[in-house]
């Protein structure tokens, strides 16, 4: 049986200053809007925003210089991401890019793509989103039936995609789609880079519980991809796919999610709580901070070298429960005044994250799935 | 790790692993002996010159071992006297977080409840209003308790006993509580390690319970839960190598009795009646988290501790303050 550890990291010395860069910038440049709209954060999006991020350094910053990235540390990038988070940055659109696409390019791009594509991830330019879930494959992923078919000169790609988060707004799909039935299920899948304008392309966007559309759906007729936008190797989606999810499982968007309703209980309960509202300040308190250290630990992991994918899958389950059961908690504790109609800064806050929050435990792999693995690793399939 | 730590580590899991059915004298002579308890004592007097960090190491141990001695308590008990220049003598040492009483001179009149192995040991150290004393058992009138996992609890009376005393800057409920959340996370990783060895095994309806999916899903909460509580206790204890650790171990107490409280109801799930049973070995763990939660203070207690500190610093402080304490 696999165990488990987690170890404390130390910030470094550079962390602290970074942060009080960032909280000015923040201060200066953070559009003027309400905390339900600073509440959507990384499920909200600003073009302008992302540019001035990348102005700033902000973005690939983990990514070497000779592509236009920083070669800051991953501390580094994780205090500026927990900064953009906790403030309500609208940091949506980039998110992907900055988070996964980039280093995936790094790691398995050609050096074309690298060039053409990192500066401009690292400049807050392009975005990306990402292909996995298919109508008939959302959790058992391995299932995908888009299809490559080889043609002169590069592939010609037929299906469909659904639920693909900002899609609209990306200039890049890197999609997971079938090249070839191999001997095993995870074999012949293929990453492609999707120009988003390619003809025979269409994004449809699909509104959600709250009338508001991020994910979507996007069809594939007959989409032309030169060889030259291959990701890594013919057949090897699926490794390069698992490889990303340690960067997307354990970052501190996993359990902030619902923190600006965190802040707005603390702003509206003042200086004289009830006993009652103490209590769940304290617990609340408690899960930031032993998730925050968690995240921690898998980032100093990632920033060793190691690929903490089973580390980060507790880190996310366990996130995404608090950030999930935050709104719940709040509401059943909130004074009689909270009425939840709209208006009020509070009421709109938890409004919003009581109907956003069913997503927090479906994107990037569910509870379920989550807890597969993890009892995988603990020997038990 | 360091080879030092290493070398700590196994001779903890030899000794504690040794001495599992022993008396609890004979165990207290190879705790003795292997100088378990002198971890953060000083070299200069003999001890093994250790951080909190390898304190942790010993403290988990315990728990995992559900050791029937008083050896958290005797570490910082050992601690706490050296920071208050009190010299102990030889023999078993333990703490009370609960003491009441005066003292006049070197004469104490007060009552030390909950004493761990109070009837046992040969001297108590506690704290009362910024003073410790060092006070001796056989001073003391006691009165017999034990905590649901039978592990004695007693209160000791004393009048006009003559105690060691000295100023001292500490605050020996956060210090129980720190010792707590290291024996939970202790105990979790046997009772998780138990959970997958025995589901592995057992069957039904013709194949091992490990191939159910509402087995699996069970013990993945189980092993993050241990997780958790694993990350609160080593982050608690690094932050008291760094000094003011109070945040910490709120937060981390609170944190870890969430994680026991959750862990034991399904590590008895998965279990079954076996697991139930006197003879079967996972009782030995859960009582223990049972009365862990407790010792050294409750959700209730440690919540509210937190929440009034996070409301009087405010919603604008409150992101600053948390990551504060890592850097």
């Amino acid at each position: 049986m696999r165990k488990f550890h987690f170890t404390p990291f130390e910030m470094p010395e550079a962390a602290k200053a970074l942060r009080h860069e960032v909280r000015a910038f923040l201060h200066e440049e953070l559009p003027k809007t309400a905390p339900a709209t600073k509440a959507r954060s990384w499920s909200g999006g600003d073009a302008e925003f992302s540019r001035k991020l990348g102005a700033q350094g902000w973005l690939g910053m983990t990514l070497p210089r000779k592509y236009g990235g920083h070669e800051r540390s991953y501390a580094e990038r994780y205090v500026v991401i927990e900064e953009m988070l906790v403030a309500g940055a609208p940091v949506g659109l980039h998110w992907v890019a900055d988070r996964q696409s980039g280093p995936l390019i790094l790691r398995y791009g050609t050096e074309e793509q690298r060039e053409k594509l990192i500066p401009r991830i690292a400049r807050g330019e392009a975005f990306f989103c990402i292909g996995m879930s298919e109508p008939g494959s959302g959790s058992d992923l391995a299932s995908v039936r888009t299809r490559a078919r080889k043609v002169e000169g590069g592939w010609r790609i037929n299906g469909q995609k659904i639920w693909t988060s900002t899609a609209q707004h990306a200039h890049y799909m890197i999609a997971l789609v079938r090249t070839g039935d191999g001997e095993t299920r995870h074999a012949g899948l293929t990453q492609f880079l999707v120009d988003m304008r390619t003809d025979g392309l269409t994004v449809k966007p699909i509104a959600n519980l709250t009338g508001e559309s991020h994910f979507n759906e996007v069809f594939f007729d007959d989409v032309f991809v030169p060889d030259s936008m291959l990701i890594g190797n013919e057949g090897g989606g699926w490794q390069q796919v698992t490889a990303e999810l340690a960067f997307e499982r354990s970052g501190p968007e996993r359990y902030l999610s619902s923190i600006r309703l965190f802040l707005e209980f603390l702003r509206v309960v003042g200086e004289n709580p009830s006993e009652l509202e103490k209590q769940l300040l304290g617990r609340m308190t408690a899960e930031m901070w032993t998730l925050r250290q968690m995240s921690m630990s898998v980032m100093g992991k990632l920033a060793a070298g190691e690929d903490p994918a089973v580390d980060a899958a507790v880190v996310k389950d366990l996130g995404t429960s608090f950030e999930q059961e935050l709104p719940r908690l709040v509401q059943a504790s909130a004074r009689a005044d909270v009425t939840l109609e709209s208006g009020d800064p509070f009421d709109d806050t938890l409004s919003y994250l009581l109907q956003s929050s069913p997503s927090f435990s479906l994107r990037g792999g569910t509870r379920e799935i989550l807890r597969g693995i993890i009892a995988k690793e603990l020997g038990l399939r | 790790m360091s080879e030092l730590r290493t070398l700590l580590a196994d001779t903890t899991m030899k000794v504690l692993g040794d001495i599992r059915d022993a008396s609890l004298e004979a165990s207290w002579k190879r705790i003795t002996d292997a100088g378990l308890a002198n971890v953060l004592a000083n070299e200069d007097s003999g001890g093994f010159g250790g951080t909190w960090e390898d304190a942790l190491i010993v403290v988990k141990a315990c728990g995992h071992f559900a050791t029937s001695a008083p050896l958290p308590e005797a570490i910082l008990a050992t601690h706490l006297a050296q920071a208050a220049g009190v010299a102990l003598t030889d023999g078993m040492v333990t703490i009370c977080a609960n003491a009441t009483g005066k003292i006049d001179g070197t004469r104490f009149t007060g009552t030390l409840r909950g004493v761990p192995w109070g009837r046992n040991a040969s001297y108590i150290v506690a704290l009362i209003e910024g003073t410790l004393l060092v006070a001796s058992r056989a001073d003391a009138q006691i009165e017999e308790h034990q905590n649901p996992a039978a592990e004695p609890r007693d209160t000791l009376r004393f009048e006009g006993a003559k105690v060691e005393n000295a100023l001292v800057e500490a605050d020996m409920l956060p210090a129980l509580a720190l010792l707590r959340t290291g024996q939970i996370a202790g105990a979790l990783d046997h009772a998780l390690e138990l959970s997958v060895g025995y589901t592995r095994e057992r069957q039904q309806f013709g194949r091992p319970l490990a191939q159910f999916q509402a087995i699996q899903q069970q013990l993945a909460v189980l092993a993050e839960e241990t997780a958790a509580a694993g990350m609160a206790a080593a982050a608690s204890f690094k932050a008291m190598d760094r000094g003011d650790a109070g945040f910490e171990i709120a937060a981390a107490k609170l944190r870890s009795n969430r994680a026991a409280r959750t862990a034991t109801g399904i590590a008895h799930q998965v279990h079954g009646a076996m697991g139930f049973t006197a003879e079967y070995s996972l009782h030995h763990l859960t009582r223990r988290l049972w009365a862990w939660q407790t010792e050294g203070g409750n959700e209730r207690f440690w919540g509210e501790r937190l929440g009034t500190l996070v409301a009087a610093r405010g919603s604008k402080a409150f992101w600053g303050d948390l990551v504060a304490r890592n850097e």
